[in-house]
């Protein structure tokens, strides 16, 4: 049985303006990824790889071409329903953290679900098991200033499963972490394949012998996919 | 240059917000200068001085709270700029700047941004200034533009950009010896983050977007400090301005109404009623008249007429006064010197004035002026009160020192507030002054109605003087003319005060432009996971509410303190203007808080990727 499309891109394409220059950072990508399929992304600096990845998810549009996420082509929505859609599906790593600076730990973890509107005691609930799984508990009240860089990593990537969201996006999640905080979100990847739609900007072997599929993009276009 | 063209928005608001402090200041001074001779020459010698120390009271004070407001609006925004550039000082340190490099670099971009911010608001200040006289003429009055003093400008110029550039510096030097490790590890904006996590349980339970307003709060501590400080100065200047205008306006006029007397009919021969109509305008605008022989037996009144128009049901109180002009001329009070014995201290000297006597009734007085001291009383002939204004122009302390008139001397038993003769006046009984002038017999007499059928009893008392001879003149007339003279300038001076108003909402709006923009960062990763438009926007109208209502805690009951205990003596608040004062209060925090719409607005509307990547 095929399996349901949980995005699909075509020909995005997306050119910033900076000062009197224009940067085409993408120049028509045409991507499918099924359900619970598990993508790594790689290319060169500058090859539009996290640019992708902000457009699926919705976090940014693009100049022309489209882009349906769950069925949802999100070209054609406003903020509002953006700001819905990203609460309630999408989980997103980013490459430098993002955690909220005035917030701990524990209270970035449950901000998503705040967001949702979850009551406490499930939030209470959903964030210690969630502390423990990226080994934070006993870190869970310190703010971001105070953890190290694996640490706000690994708290930024529980934050991007608080919601179940049916996609996660990571814009590499092992770049800064030493060996073995990179064993453990691998592990944490790993139990997540089959389970959520995955994307991974990554230049890390093994996360790409994790994945489905390998995409390799280069100068704003994919180049090879196998 | 490269760095502040980069950071254009911070750039720019330090410069905007410095520009309209000292543009503010300048105009206020100048505008003040001008009005200030104005009050004087718009009065034309009129206006006691209890009256005219009310004004420059008010007018001192706002002149002072705004300069306040501005220093500590200047404090805040160089404070706040500093703080986001400490990640820029511990990467040059970081990269191998000597401190004293970091140091000379952000001195010379201080240094840039204080020239600008002042140049502009001088030059601003007096276009305001000019503007500002330009419409208080189109209005009516007189302004001149010649008390112009560009000395005045250099000097408010200098002042602000040497507080500015040395504050900047302390505050520079600061975060240029800080360790490039820490540093670096600080998020922009927290360079005194709390770690306390205090608040917690309060929080719990209560919106998201009221946690959030308040937990970021709580962790900029050093900034929210800042930031109520500021507020609060700005809610004191709002406070005085607000309840001093309302307060002082009632007040005066109550100080008006009680000299003069509400529904109060004066009965005289028509040459004495005029004269002392004339003398009651003295308040409005000094008239120069020759003089006047008040003890011709012509303008005396029959006491008959006094009785009959005694008999008149209307007629509440009846007080007869026998008018008169004369010199005082203070006696010196010499009493040995408690500091250096066998030396004598000399208060006074012998100074003369010329001043309206009346001799009244202590018992059938209707004015009932604000006083200090005792009052009036028949069974002491040589105590007598004494107008304000003769109080401060011809005594050095009317109390201690006698005065002497009509070949006798006089002990001064209080000091009131009064506007005949513009407050160059003094009342004592009227047995005491017949028998020193060696005259019997009233001159004049006041009648004050009660308020129901005004018309019927002045009109009975009107007949009643006009088979006498006599006339009635209704002093409502005079006593509106007074009311709406103080009301008048009142409205001039408050035109001054909504200037600095107005500069600390501007200064606030600017401010939390620079807040909110220093917290970019978070605001975009909360929208990028997932929190509204609508979300972003009440945190940020709700930090902006309690920081305002933190400020008015503070600066609301300080505003009101100095009006009622400094600025005006026994104070006059009605339930109207008690309303009306809370509702004001109420407007100007709301359009407070309102002013985080634009800010709150903008973060709300800044595109997600922008603001994540802010460093």
């Amino acid at each position: 049985m095929a399996k349901e499309k949980a995005v699909v891109a075509s020909s995005l394409k997306k050119q910033y303006n900076i000062g009197e220059t224009t940067v085409e950072a993408l120049r028509g990508v045409d991507l499918t990824v099924s359900s619970g399929d598990f993508i790594a992304v790689r290319g060169a600096s500058g090859a539009g790889k996290t640019t992708l990845l902000n457009i699926i998810g919705g976090l940014d549009k693009p100049s022309s071409g489209e882009v349906t996420v769950l069925g949802h082509d999100l070209t054609r929505f406003d903020e509002l329903f953006l700001a819905t859609f990203r609460c309630t599906n999408i989980g997103y790593i980013f490459q430098s953290y993002n955690l909220i600076s005035t917030l701990t730990a524990k209270e970035n973890l449950a901000f998503p679900m705040q967001l949702a509107g979850w009551d406490e005691t499930k939030i209470e609930q959903k964030t210690d098991e969630l502390l423990k799984l990226v080994g934070l508990t006993d870190r869970a009240d310190h703010f971001p200033s105070q953890l190290s860089g694996g640490e706000q990593q690994r708290a930024a990537f529980a934050r991007a499963l608080a919601n179940d969201p049916l996609i996660v996006l990571a814009d590499e999640p092992t770049g800064n972490l030493d060996l073995d905080t990179g064993l453990k979100v691998i592990d944490i990847l790993r139990g997540l394949k089959g389970k959520k739609t995955i994307i991974v900007v990554t230049h890390d072997e093994r996360v790409q012998r994790l994945a489905d599929r390998v995409i390799v993009m280069s100068d704003g276009k994919i180049v090879s996919e196998g | 240059m490269k760095e502040l063209k980069r950071r254009r928005l911070q750039s720019a608001l330090t410069v905007m917000s410095l520009a309209v402090c000292v543009s503010v200041a300048t105009s206020l001074v100048l505008f003040g200068e001008s009005l200030g001779v104005q009050i004087t020459g718009f009065s034309a010698g009129g206006l006691s001085v209890g009256f005219s120390v009310i004004f420059s009271r008010f007018l001192f004070i706002v002149v002072l709270l705004s300069c306040i407001a501005g220093v500590s609006v200047v404090y805040f925004l160089m404070s706040q700029a500093t703080s986001e550039r400490t990640r820029d000082i511990g990467i040059m340190k970081a990269v191998g700047c000597l401190t004293d490099a970091v140091f000379k670099h952000f001195a010379a971009e201080l240094l840039v941004l204080v020239m600008a911010g002042c140049l502009a608001g001088s030059l601003s200040g007096i276009c305001l200034y000019f503007v500002s006289t330009g419409i208080m003429n189109c209005l009516g009055f007189n302004l001149s533009t010649s008390i112009f003093d560009p000395l005045m400008v250099l000097l408010i110029f200098s002042a602000f950009a040497a507080f500015s550039f040395v504050l900047g510096l302390r505050l520079t030097a600061r975060a240029a010896r800080i360790k490039p490790t820490d540093a670096l590890a600080q998020t922009s904006d927290m360079t005194e983050a709390r770690q306390s996590n205090l608040g917690a349980s309060f929080l719990l339970g209560r919106g998201l977007s009221v946690r959030i307003a308040f937990r970021t709060l709580n962790r900029r501590w050093s900034m929210t400090a800042r930031s109520v400080m500021c507020l609060g100065v700005v809610m004191v200047l709002m406070t005085v301005i607000v309840v001093g205008g309302v307060v002082a306006e009632e007040t005066m006029v109550s100080y008006v109404q009680r000299a003069v007397g509400a529904n109060v009919v004066l009965v005289a021969k028509a040459e004495v009623a005029e004269r002392y109509v004339s003398l009651l305008e003295r308040f409005l605008q000094s008239n120069t008249s020759g003089s006047f022989d008040y003890l011709n037996a012509e303008y005396a009144i029959p006491s008959s007429a006094l009785a009959e128009v005694q008999n008149v049901s209307g007629a509440a109180k009846v007080d007869p006064r026998l008018v008169m002009e004369t010199t005082v001329k203070e006696n010196q009070y010499i009493y040995p010197d408690p500091d250096n014995p066998g030396q004598y201290v000399v208060v006074g000297s012998q100074r003369q004035s010329s001043v309206i006597v009346m001799g009244v009734q202590a018992d059938s007085l209707i004015s009932d002026w604000l006083l200090v001291g005792e009052k009036l009383s028949d069974g002491n002939p040589n105590g007598v009160l004494m107008g304000e204004s003769l109080a401060a122009t011809c005594f050095a302390d009317p109390f201690t020192q006698s005065f002497r008139a009509f070949g006798h001397e006089f002990q001064t038993v209080g000091v009131c507030l009064d506007t005949v003769n513009n407050g160059m006046v003094i009342y004592m009984s009227y047995e005491g002054l017949s028998s020193v002038v060696n005259s019997s017999g009233y001159n004049v007499f006041l009648v004050q109605i009660s308020p129901t059928n005004l018309a019927t009893t002045f009109n009975e008392i009107e007949n009643i003087a006009s088979r006498y001879g006599l006339v009635a003149v209704d002093l409502n007339q005079t006593l509106n003319k007074q009311v709406s003279f103080a009301s008048q300038i009142w409205a001039s001076i408050l035109s001054l005060a909504l200037v600095s108003f107005l500069s600390a909402v501007t200064s606030l709006v600017g401010f939390l432009t620079l807040s909110v923009s220093g917290q970019q960062r978070d605001l975009g990763i909360m929208r990028a996971l997932g929190a509204k438009p609508g979300t972003i926007l009440r945190v940020v109208v709700l930090q902006t509410f309690i920081l305002v209502l933190l400020g008015a805690v503070f600066g609301v009951p300080i505003g009101v303190a100095v009006v009622l205990t400094f600025l005006i003596p026994q104070p006059v608040v009605s339930v109207n203007a008690a309303a009306a004062i809370t509702l004001l209060v109420t407007g100007l925090i709301a359009a407070l808080c309102l002013s985080s719409l634009y800010p709150g607005k903008k973060a709300a509307q800044t595109p997600i990727i922008p603001a994540v990547s802010r460093v």
